[in-house]
Parts: structure tokens; C-alpha cells; sequence
């Protein structure tokens, strides 16, 4: 068995001297997809920030390894650049600066780090139209301000876009599907399902049970409190729906 | 902010002028101090005709009896007057015959600027004329302009050649009288350009000047004086850069346009005079009159500016919207960094009927800098059917910096729309983290966030002074310099 | 000043005024109107103060205020209406200062000048603290051969991060021979805040105007239509009682007799 992608050791992160995550284990392998649900306040958002390496959250205990790698002392360019993708729950808006300046400014960032050649930028528009297919968007998209104006659905799409663009090993996805119509959704999920490699691996935050019915998936962990309070296959989904989180918990 | 994160903010924003070498020119210099004496001494140098060296001196007896104004939202120490040169030309050989014979060591200066004065196949799209201190050195004399009547030549020579026009524009403008610095600069002007647009003509290549200010302690007070008659086009742009000193420089220039009928001039400028160390000490005073009067109807004048330099800036292109359907407008990013101080602005005056103006200032403020826009528009009791539109943003980086906003809306028209719109923002701790988690370290981030802010502005620039414009606000921003 | 009523609502103490300042006390609340009454000399105060968690509604008409200063505490809010309509030389200058932790302040003002009237209106709104919250609304109408002069400033001190200010200030010009002048000016001083503001001088909407004309209303109606709800912004917000019956009334006085033309 090779070394897992992600590997998370006893972690406990603070945030304005609050803890958030006590003492949270989680081991992600190469080419998986794993689901993590909980209820809100469980401490799901916290660990995708840690994760993406956000400012303002304080590790008081344990430690993340990432490829062999200490993630810990990474700032998040370089994260970035190792192949760590956060789809954001809640994108930022940064008007004035276009999208399509952005995501070749992206792309190159990554693609220098790993010692690839930058694209110029008529083949980058290729580069960038090929996606835009899969993901149903028009070319005037990239015109418009960097999440600027956008829908829900555009936000959640924009970050998808990106996902295609970077390539990354690891995919965090925070609640992407929140927001998204059925057709979307459908789309997203073909996308996470073609992107599937040895080397790939998805690490999905939700609520809903549908994403999920368009996708294998490997695992689901369930957070509580702060930690990983149980895991196992796609039944924990199901005995959730049925029996709520107080169920769920009565029976561990 | 994590204390990394604000470490990056303080270097980014930190300066290194890559211009400020120091070139030895031989050049000959008038006395310091400012008397009648020295206005003679300048108009004898420079061959002037009776009636230009009595505009002087009107000007000067008249500044005489002015003061310097105090109200503008910058500090700095006194200036004395009768402490500087004011006149200083690189002393030339002999008469040239060709641009080949020009002194060595201006070229080479010129060439360190990365210039293309003297570079006859690099003059294809842009004709220009390079002023050193006081004297325009070289002017290249493009066949095309020739051949449509179109001159483009230094202030002195156009007295020489065109007296008539110069006599009937000059000062028509900015009086002398019009305030402290532009009576200052009517009395000592040192040379500046004459472009003059014959009728129904356009002017197919940008009309570019450069401006250096070499010698120690000499202030530079160029004039340039723009006339498009009816029909014509004009794209005209101003570029400065100038050496690193210990003492302040000052520049006291002022730029007038005249548009008649159907006319459009744009004049653009992209500067990047010397800020002043991390103290603010020895950067370059810069207090310029800039005033366009479209005069004919359906005249058009803008202004677009890219100000990242200066230890001290005041100006306030203004447009005169004398002629019906006359159109005005102001472009501008003004970026101040470390300790500099802007007080910059525009005026729009709405004097005929269904005139229009449109303002777009974008100022960014970073280290502990001072910017401070201030804006007129005013709408005249003839000015039915005005229409006028501002955008005034301000964008803060760092937390010590400041801006300052002091709009004047005034109108006595009931049939005209003036609207006034204004923000502050920052670039917000969630947009660095977003643009780094896509790879993007954040000294780039700030660059892409503030040129995109930016954008409107820019794009009113030529192509090719576009891109270096935005190199220079990257720069500016972005890491130490060079 | 001079205060016409001190209406106070249950839950509050009464309203004390030291040494020409006007307290509103913790936790309380207070409605207070101010007319054109003659000033009762132990009632009259320049200063207000807006204890922590205090609430104050200010309605402030047919009177000038001159010169006042309102100091709003921590949690503290007030809002304030102030109308002036009509023929008067006034120079009005208001200074309101957030000093504690979101204190809000809301201002409304609406001038009708008219006649020969110069009206002066100098309103500045001071962020000395964190996450306080100011809005100004301004309105004015110049009509016949008057003066509407309005500076509105707001100030945002180094230490009021995340400060949330908006000023918006629209100007309507009734007649050829009057005069708006507006300055909504900013000082900021800290780069943590979220500022806005907008001014206007303009006209009635021509499109406006011409759908209600199309509808068969009189342009004179329609016209006054559109000028009331311009006003009306400010109107609305105002407790009902006689303040907002005499303004109403003084409103229509001067629509009627506005329109030079």
C-alpha cells in the first residue's frame, strides 16, 4: 500500500482562542474520494481552512503530512502549488480584476512552481475554452470580474473552472454542491468522476445526499465537535437521512 | 493581519527608483535667485522678442504680489525661491545639423532612460522630443508630420517660427495672473512644445516628449501649449522621470490646450518624477497648471494620468466646456506610497449647452502616504443640458496610509445632471488568501488586484504607454523596483 | 435650542439636560421633536450626549439648529430627521462622533429653500471606534433665487476599523436662478472600512415625467408628484404627530409656490 496523499494526526486548531478542531485524525490515500459530513458547528470549514493553510486559525497540537511533507510549514502558494485545491464555500468577490487575468495568472503560478512552461495567452484561451465547454459556461465569462455579479451557481461553477485549470492532487471541496440545480450538479459530478486518477484525490464537505448518489465513493467521515467521530461506507449517509446526527451518535 | 502578511504589505510598497542615476553634463547656468535680471538674462539666452519678454515681466511684477497658496492638503517645508537657478542648458558645441551631433553624454543619458530619441528606426509610430532641463535638445522631425502642416517642434523655436500663433494662445488659457505658480512659471518659463494641428488634419502618430531634470537645485518650468483647429486630432503624451537629489526639486509647469471646433485632443501622462527617499526627503515638488478650453462646439479634451511619483503633487487638469456639445474628461490613478503626499484633482466647468464631463480617479494609498483627490464640476447658468459623471475611488493598502476626498458639486442649471459617486475599499485579508490559494504569491496578488482596480483608467491610455503603465504600477507595488 | 416637546416612551428616564448638554441616559429611549418654539432658558443645549445602549429620535424642523454636537457611546444610536423649508438664512452645523463600539448614527435631511434663502449645511460624521455604522441622507430643493450649500464630511479615525459610512446627497433645482452647491467629502484614515457616497444635482426624470404625462396627468402635477417622492425618503420615517403634519403642510406650501417657471 503507497503512503497516503493526506494524513492528519491528532490536529487541534484555535481560532480568536476558541478551539475548533480537538484532537482530529484523518488519513486521505491517493486516487479516493472521501465525503465529510456533520452538522454545522462540527468543525468541517475549519479543517478546509487549515488544510488550504488560511490566516487566523492557530495550531496548537498535532500535525498534517502531505506527500511525505510537513503541510504545516507551507504558505498557501506553495500549497497551491503542490497540488492543494480549496473550492471555497462562499468565493470572494475582487472587482475590477477579469477573470480571464486572473485564471491565466493562476495557472501559470502553479504551473512555474512545478516547472512547467507558462502559456501565452492565446493558448491559454484554448486552454481556458476547452474547460469552459465541460462546465457549460459561455467566453464571456471571462470578462466579467472575478466572482463579481455572480450567482450562487456562477460562484460555485467559477471554482469547478479553476478545479479543471490546476489540476491539483488534492481537491477540497466546501460545500460546492450547495446552491447548484440538478442539471449543475449532474455536471460537477461528471467532472470529480472523469478528474478520478491513481493520483487524485477528493476530499467532498457537504449536506446533501445528492451529490453523492452520482459519485463512488470511498469513504465518509462524520465530524463532530471538532474531531472525526466515525467513519465507514455510504450507509453512514443513509443512517443519517433516516435517524438524524443525535441517531447516529446514539449508536456509536 | 499576521505579522508576515503585513511584512509583505511594508516591502512591497517600499520604493527603489530605478532612474535615479546622475548624469555630468556640462551646462550653463543664470545666477541663483529670482530678479528682473535673470528674466532678461533668460529671454536674451533664448532670442525672445520684445512682446514675450514684457509677458514675463508682467508675470513676475504680478507674482510679486502673490502667495503661495496653503490650503492644499499637503505639508512641506518652505520653498525658497532665491535659492535656485532658474535657468540651466547643457552647453552645446555648436549649432546642430543632425541628430548625430548632439553631446554624447546627453545621449547616453537619454539611452540610460531607454528612450528612442536617437534612434531613427524606433521613431515609427512615435515622433518625439526630449527636453533636458530647460532647453528641448533634439527634436526628431518626422517627414509625415512635415507634409500635413503638422508642427511639433520645443516652445523657443515655435516664437522663433510661428510668433503669431504663439502670441495669440499663449497665456489665453492659464493667464499669468491665474495663480501663484503659473505667474511663477509665465515669468521664468524655461522651453517646453508647441504642437499646432492644422484644420480637418489627424495626427496619425502619438506626439511624445520626455522630460529630465538633471541639474541640482534648478526647478523645471516648462510651458506647452497645444492648438488642434477645427476637425483635428491629436494624441499627445508627457513622460517624466528625474535623478535622485538630497535637496527637493521644483516643477512648476503648465500645459495648455485649445480645441476648436470638432476638435479632440488627448494628452496622457505617465510620471514618475523621484519620491523622495523612505523620509520624504529630496523627491520633487510638483505643482503643475494643466487647463484645456474646448472652444469650438463639439470639441473634445482629456486628460489621462498615471502619477506614482512626486514627493509632492498638486495639479488639477480642468477642462473649459465653453462650446456647445463640448465634451471633457479626466482619467487618473494617482498611487502614493512611503510618505508621499497627493493633492490632485480636476475641475470641470460647464459653460455652454449640452456639454458633458466624465471623471474616473482612482487613488491608492499605501506605507503612510497622504492622497487626497479634490474635484470641481460646476454648471454655469447657460449650461442647459449638462451632463457631468464622477467616479472617485480610493483604495487603502496597509492600514497607516490615508485618503481624503473633498468633491465639489455645483450647479445653477435646472435642466442638468451632475452625479457624484465615491467608495473606499482595501484589499481585503479574503481576496490575498483566495488569489494565494491559486498559486499566487501575494506581492503578485496586490499587483493583479490594483491593476485590475485600475483597469478603465489604463485602458484610456496609447497601447504601447499602456503596458508600461502597468509595469510601472506593478512596480511601484509590487517588490522592490529593478 | 429651544425643545417643543420632550415625549418620552415607557422604558426611559427622563431626559436631563447639565450645562447646555442633553443627556440620554443607558438603556433608554427617547423621542424628541424641536419646533420654532421660543426657547425656555433652562432647556436650551447645544450638545447632546447618547449614553451607552441609548436610543435617540430626533426630529428637528422649522428651525435652524446652528451648532450642535452629538457624542453617541458604545451600542448607542440616533437618528435624526431634520427639515428645513422655506425662507430663511440659515449656516446649520452639526458634528455627530461615534466614540463607542457600534454606535450608529442615521441623518435625514431635507431643504426646501426658496426666495432669496442662503442655506448653510455643514454635517460631519466622526468613526473614533470600531464597527459603528453612519448613514446621511440629504435632499434639498432650490427654488426661485436661493442657496442650498451642503458639506457633508465623514471622518474615519485610524482606530475605527470596520467603520461602515454612507453619505448620499441629492440636490433638485426648481428654478434658473438658484444654486446647489454639494461637498460630500471623506477623511480616512484607516484602510479596515467600508465608505460610500454619492451626490447628485439634477432634474425631475424626464422619462418619468413623460410616462405620467402620457397617462394623462398635467405636467405640473406629475412634476409635483415626483418632487414629493423625492422628499418623501425622508418623510417616512418620521413619528407621526404635528411635527410631521406641519411639515407635510409646509412641504405642499412650498411645491405650490416653487415652480418659477
Amino acid at each position: 500500500m503507497s503512503a497516503p496523499l493526506l494524513s492528519i494526526n491528532n490536529l487541534t486548531v484555535v481560532k480568536d482562542e476558541v478551539p475548533i478542531l480537538s484532537g482530529c485524525s484523518l488519513t486521505v490515500p491517493k486516487g479516493e474520494v472521501h465525503v465529510i459530513v456533520g452538522q454545522n458547528g462540527s468543525g468541517k470549514s475549519t479543517l478546509a481552512a487549515t488544510l488550504a493553510g488560511k490566516p487566523g486559525y492557530q495550531i496548537t497540537q498535532g500535525s498534517i503530512n502531505y506527500l511525505g511533507k510537513d503541510l504545516l510549514t507551507m504558505t498557501p502558494e506553495v500549497r497551491a502549488g503542490e497540488g492543494i485545491f480549496l473550492a471555497f464555500q462562499y468565493p470572494v468577490e475582487i472587482p475590477g480584476l477579469s477573470m480571464i487575468e486572473f485564471l491565466r495568472a493562476s495557472t501559470n503560478a502553479v504551473r512555474g512552481y512545478r516547472g512547467e512552461a507558462s502559456l501565452e495567452p492565446l493558448p491559454f484561451l484554448d486552454y481556458v475554452r476547452s474547460k469552459l465547454k465541460v462546465l457549460k459556461l459561455g467566453e464571456q465569462f471571462l470578462e466579467r470580474s472575478v466572482n463579481d455579479g455572480f450567482s450562487g451557481g456562477e460562484k460555485k461553477r467559477n471554482e469547478i473552472l479553476q478545479l479543471l485549470l490546476l489540476e491539483p492532487r488534492l481537491a477540497i471541496l466546501d460545500e460546492t454542491d450547495s446552491g447548484l440545480d440538478a442539471d449543475a450538479l449532474r455536471t460537477v459530478a461528471q467532472v470529480i468522476q472523469e478528474l478520478r486518477s491513481p493520483e487524485e484525490s477528493f476530499l467532498i464537505i457537504t449536506h446533501y445526499a445528492k451529490l453523492l448518489s452520482c459519485l463512488t465513493v470511498n469513504r465518509v467521515h462524520v465530524m463532530h465537535q471538532g474531531k472525526i467521530a466515525c467513519s465507514g461506507g455510504t450507509e453512514i449517509i443513509t443512517d443519517i437521512e433516516r435517524h438524524g446526527y443525535a441517531g447516529l451518535f446514539a449508536s456509536l | 493581519m499576521p505579522q508576515n502578511e503585513q511584512e509583505i504589505i511594508a516591502k512591497t510598497t517600499s520604493k527603489s527608483y530605478p532612474f535615479g542615476f546622475r548624469s555630468v553634463i556640462a551646462t550653463e547656468q543664470a545666477e541663483r535667485g529670482l530678479n528682473e535680471a535673470v528674466i532678461r538674462f533668460i529671454a536674451q539666452k533664448r532670442d525672445e522678442p520684445v512682446w514675450l519678454l514684457d509677458w514675463r515681466l508682467a508675470a513676475y511684477r504680478h507674482w510679486l504680489t502673490m502667495n503661495e497658496p496653503t490650503w492644499a492638503n499637503v505639508a512641506y517645508p518652505q520653498i525658497d525661491y532665491q535659492a535656485m537657478h532658474y535657468y540651466a542648458a547643457p552647453k552645446q558645441r555648436q549649432a546642430l545639423n543632425s541628430l548625430s551631433e548632439v553631446d554624447p553624454a546627453i545621449r547616453e543619458t537619454f539611452e540610460k532612460l531607454g528612450i528612442p530619441v536617437f534612434e531613427q528606426e524606433r521613431l515609427a509610430g512615435i515622433a518625439i522630443d526630449a527636453v533636458i532641463d530647460s532647453v528641448s535638445v533634439a527634436t526628431s522631425v518626422h517627414e509625415t508630420l512635415q507634409n500635413l502642416g503638422i508642427v511639433f517642434c520645443s516652445l523657443g523655436e515655435a516664437v522663433q517660427k510661428y510668433p503669431d500663433l504663439v502670441r495669440q494662445y499663449l497665456g489665453s488659457v492659464v493667464p499669468a495672473n491665474d495663480n501663484f505658480f503659473a505667474a511663477l512659471n509665465a515669468a521664468v518659463m524655461s522651453d517646453g512644445t508647441f504642437v499646432y494641428i492644422p484644420t480637418g488634419v489627424h495626427c496619425p502618430i502619438e506626439l511624445s516628449t520626455y522630460f529630465r531634470m538633471n541639474a541640482a537645485n534648478t526647478g523645471q518650468f516648462e510651458r506647452t501649449l497645444i492648438i488642434a483647429e477645427a476637425d483635428s486630432y491629436v494624441s499627445y503624451l508627457e513622460g517624466c522621470t528625474a535623478p535622485r537629489r538630497e535637496e527637493n526639486q521644483l516643477h512648476a509647469a503648465v500645459v495648455e490646450i485649445v480645441a476648436l471646433e470638432n476638435a479632440e485632443v488627448r494628452y496622457a501622462t505617465v510620471q514618475n518624477w523621484y519620491p523622495g527617499d523612505e523620509q520624504g526627503k529630496g523627491g520633487v515638488y510638483n505643482f503643475v497648471t494643466k487647463r484645456g478650453h474646448c472652444l469650438g462646439k463639439r470639441s473634445k479634451i482629456s486628460w489621462t494620468q498615471v502619477e506614482t511619483g512626486a514627493a509632492i503633487t498638486w495639479k488639477y487638469p480642468s477642462v473649459i466646456l465653453e462650446g456647445d456639445e463640448s465634451e471633457g474628461a479626466f482619467y487618473s490613478v494617482a498611487v502614493t506610497t512611503a510618505r508621499q503626499q497627493a493633492d490632485t484633482g480636476t475641475k470641470m466647468i460647464h459653460l455652454g449647452k449640452n456639454t458633458r464631463s466624465t471623471v474616473i480617479a482612482k487613488s491608492i494609498a499605501a506605507g503612510e502616504s497622504r492622497n487626497t483627490y479634490r474635484g470641481l464640476v460646476k454648471v454655469g447658468s447657460k449650461g442647459e443640458g449638462a451632463k457631468n459623471y464622477s467616479q472617485c475611488d480610493s483604495l487603502l493598502i496597509g492600514g497607516k496610509s490615508s485618503a481624503h476626498t473633498f468633491p465639489t458639486l455645483e450647479s445653477r442649471q435646472t435642466k442638468a445632471n451632475v452625479q457624484h459617486e465615491a467608495t473606499t475599499s482595501k484589499i481585503s485579508d479574503e481576496q490575498l488568501f483566495y488569489l494565494n490559494q491559486r498559486g499566487i504569491r501575494t506581492e503578485d496578488a496586490v499587483g493583479l488586484i490594483v491593476n485590475g482596480y485600475c483597469r478603465e483608467v489604463m485602458s484610456r491610455l496609447p497601447m504601447e504607454f499602456a503596458v508600461e503603465a502597468k509595469k510601472l504600477l506593478s512596480l511601484t507595488l509590487v517588490g522592490a523596483v529593478g | 435650542m429651544s425643545t417643543r416637546q420632550l415625549k418620552t416612551q415607557q422604558k426611559i428616564a427622563q431626559p436631563t439636560i447639565k450645562k447646555g448638554v442633553l443627556v440620554v441616559p443607558k438603556n433608554s429611549r427617547m423621542e424628541l421633536t424641536e419646533g420654532a418654539e421660543r426657547p425656555n432658558q433652562d432647556q436650551e443645549y447645544e450638545d447632546i450626549v447618547i449614553e451607552t445602549g441609548g436610543r435617540l429620535l430626533h426630529t428637528v424642523y422649522k428651525t435652524p439648529y446652528k451648532s450642535r454636537s452629538v457624542a453617541i457611546a458604545a451600542n448607542a444610536s440616533y437618528e435624526l430627521r431634520c427639515l428645513t423649508v422655506g425662507e430663511q438664512q440659515i449656516v446649520n452645523n452639526l458634528t455627530v462622533e461615534l466614540k463607542g463600539e457600534r454606535a450608529e448614527a442615521h441623518i435625514f435631511i431635507l431643504t426646501a429653500t426658496s426666495g432669496t434663502s442662503k442655506l448653510q449645511e455643514r454635517i460631519h460624521i466622526i468613526h473614533r471606534a470600531p464597527n459603528c455604522t453612519s448613514t446621511v441622507l440629504h435632499r434639498a430643493f432650490a427654488s426661485h433665487e436661493s442657496t442650498v450649500d451642503f458639506t457633508g464630511t465623514i471622518s474615519i479615525a485610524p482606530q475605527a476599523k470596520k467603520s461602515n459610512a454612507k453619505l448620499t446627497s441629492n440636490g433638485l433645482l426648481l428654478s434658473p436662478h438658484a444654486l446647489i452647491r454639494t461637498r460630500p467629502e471623506f477623511e480616512i484614515l484607516t484602510s479596515d472600512v467600508g465608505c460610500r457616497h454619492g451626490a447628485t444635482i439634477g432634474e425631475l426624470d424626464e422619462a418619468a415625467l413623460f410616462y405620467m404625462t402620457s397617462r394623462g396627468i398635467d405636467l405640473m402635477q406629475a412634476k409635483r408628484l415626483l418632487t414629493v417622492a423625492f422628499a418623501k425618503e425622508i418623510l417616512t420615517g418620521m413619528p407621526e404627530g404635528p411635527a410631521k403634519n406641519e411639515s407635510t403642510a409646509a412641504l405642499d406650501y412650498f411645491l405650490d409656490h416653487a415652480y418659477a417657471v
